[in-house]
């Protein structure tokens, strides 16, 4: 099977993923109870019955279940997500403050698990079945074993009363202008602009919750790494490159910890799924304003604009993460290509 | 019997021989013990009624008498934690046992069968790959209106995807042994052929499976309920206690921190059986 037949079949299952997913998602949103109509009229809907009347004819709620959906995905398609009520705003001018929010913690949260991860997995292997290797067994355990807001609130406990070095809330210090807006990323944006002062507060603010949502996940590459770097340091071209006398750091780093980072790169689907699924708490612990607190929000108030479309948004980042990592490992790994998976 | 029996010592022997194994078996057996007798005993098994309030006791630290401190109503920690407990026992094996047999019964089938039927299991369980469980289960815990036994079905509703897979992978493997083939060319019916072979040989591997994922079920259940969607306050839950206690991080520390440690502690627990449950099988399938 060639890479362009490879990729368009993953291609074409992504699309149908995502088609069963806006299903499942829009029957169960319309089984919230409670009328939304009535949730955000409040008041006035009892003073003002031809209101909800109104409002209920122009949204279609009182059209059957299935026309419903067709209007919803012909709006999907113009950038329509709905009316949330707990935000007050369209859910499509909440993504656009959010959404980046959300993707800046995600690739800091990436950052760290990566070089904690392997760091801490290169080191296991280098000591193997001693007493560092146990030490990161232990510390792996724990953070696995942990759920999110846990490590979220440990973190804040620690960096907010045993050392009080970093800021536990927000996104920017409140008395430091943001960066004019160019990119949608505030801290792109405050680089572009060349406003450092600006930049290491939103830095600062962001290290926190990112640790909080790597603390859960890195072990699972440690082990990974671990395991691989085991079976490559006892294969047959290690002892051909220690036998021809490359020094030993050369052969740990360039030939072993190379070779074996490519069953790594099959754990992107799962760290994003991780993440997204842990930075909902940690969002929520750290009051970050991101898409996270928005499907708590909308969850815990029955805001059906809101649930749609964050569940949405999140199977969209999933279902992009696994297109990649299957594309980045069918392009350094033919071999895979092969089983069409 | 003899045989099995030998099996048996065998395995017990290297469960205990391993310490990890070991710290995870006293763990997870201490966990179902102590669940027990607390569903069954109620308060008698804790030194202070969980509910009790005593306002002239609040906030007493860790000590002798309040062994994890009081709270804000100068309730007892340690007696709200042990009191929660059977909470977690329940909803962990009610999920896993339910996702077990649905995921279980459906990849079995798929996997032998093969055709269409796969096919459409395949791609159900893509759609669900998609959506993180826990937000699945999150939706639909709001739709059916917030209490433990919902969010027991939420859980249950959204966790049989993983175990459909891992069912179906093995079946795939089952099908293929010379006995199975000599069974279906026998024209034994496939009602029979997998229940009697494909079953069985699945069998072992979910059950591995299920061990380390009763501890992924309980973090799942504690973000639940963390966020307000299973049991409701005033009742005792590891979840609520961390939500609930949260305000009080600064000047009372362990509040917070002793039921989240508690949930780490019973996660670790299955986590390190699991993994010995784990090798023991590898080490008797070769």
């Amino acid at each position: 099977m060639g890479l362009a037949h490879f990729l368009s079949r993953r291609f074409v299952t992504a699309i149908f993923v995502l088609f069963g997913v806006s299903v499942i998602t829009f029957v169960l949103s319309h089984s919230v109870p409670g009328d939304p109509i009535i949730a955000w009229l409040g008041r006035a809907a009892s003073l003002h019955p031809e209101l909800v009347e109104y409002y209920r004819q122009q949204y279609h709620l009182d059209a059957p279940l299935f026309e419903q959906y067709a209007y919803y995905i012909a709006g999907l398609a113009q950038g329509n997500l709905g009316f949330s009520p707990v935000a007050g705003r369209n859910v499509a001018e909440v993504f656009e403050r959010s959404v980046p929010l959300t993707l800046q913690l995600l690739f800091f949260s990436f950052v760290f698990t990566s070089v904690l991860g392997i760091t801490m997995g290169a080191i296991a292997a280098k000591f193997a079945n001693r007493l560092p290797d146990g030490i990161i067994r232990i510390l792996y355990m724990g953070g696995t074993a942990s759920p999110a807001f846990f490590l979220a609130l440990v973190l804040v406990i620690v960096f907010a009363f045993l050392f009080p070095v970093l800021p536990t809330g927000g996104t920017i210090d409140p008395s430091i202008a943001p960066p004019p807006r160019a990119t949608g990323f505030p801290m792109l944006d405050s680089l572009l602009a060349g406003n450092w002062r600006a930049f290491e507060s939103q830095l600062s603010h962001i290290i926190l919750p990112s640790m909080a949502n790597s603390l859960g996940i890195f072990g699972i590459i440690t082990r990974v790494l671990r395991s691989s770097m085991l079976d490559t340091l006892s294969s047959n071209y290690i002892r051909t490159a220690r036998a021809k006398g490359v020094s030993e750091n050369a052969v740990f780093f360039r030939h072993a910890l190379r070779n074996s980072l490519i069953p790594v790169v099959t754990l992107l689907g799962v760290m994003v799924n991780f993440f997204i699924v842990s930075s909902i708490f940690v969002e929520y612990v750290f009051s970050y304003p991101g898409v996270g607190n928005f499907a708590v929000q909308s969850v815990l108030n029955s805001d059906y604009p809101g649930i749609l479309s964050t569940t949405l948004l999140f199977a969209l980042m999933i279902v992009i993460a696994n297109l990649t990592a299957d594309i980045i490992y069918g392009v350094i790994d033919p071999r895979i290509r092969l089983t069409g998976g | 019997m003899e045989r099995a029996r030998s099996a048996l010592s065998l395995s017990a022997k290297y469960l205990t021989g391993n310490r990890e194994t070991l710290v995870g078996s006293v763990i997870v057996v201490g966990f179902y013990l102590v669940s027990l007798l607390s569903a069954t005993l109620g308060k008698a098994v804790v030194p202070f009624d969980p509910l009790e309030q005593n306002v002239a006791r609040p906030f007493s630290s860790p000590g002798l008498e309040n062994w994890f401190g009081t709270d804000e109503l100068g309730r007892d920690v340690f007696s709200r934690i042990v009191t929660a407990m059977p909470n977690a026992a329940l909803v962990s094996l009610f999920v896993v046992v339910i996702a077990f047999a649905i995921g279980g019964l459906l990849g079995a089938i798929s996997g032998y069968k093969g055709g269409w039927i796969d096919e459409a299991l395949m791609r159900i369980t893509d759609i669900f790959f998609a959506i993180p469980s826990l937000i699945l289960a999150m939706v639909i815990a709001v739709v059916l209106t917030p209490s433990l036994a919902n969010m027991m079905y939420s859980l249950a509703i959204v966790w049989w995807p993983t175990y459909a897979r891992l069912s179906r992978a093995e079946a795939l493997k089952v099908a293929k042994y010379h006995y199975v083939e000599s069974a279906r060319i026998s024209g034994i019916p496939t009602r029979l052929i997998l229940l009697r072979h494909v079953f069985p040989n699945i069998f072992a591997t979910l059950l591995v499976y299920s061990t380390l994922d009763i501890g992924t079920v309980i973090l799942a259940y504690s973000g639940l309920s963390y966020l307000g969607l299973s049991v409701q306050p005033p009742a005792p839950d590891w979840g609520i206690m961390v939500s609930g206690y949260q305000e009080y991080m600064i000047s009372a520390p362990w509040l917070p921190l002793f039921p989240g440690i508690a949930i780490t502690i019973v996660v670790i627990g299955f986590s390190l059986l699991g993994d010995g449950l784990r090798s023991l099988q590898r080490r008797r399938g070769q």
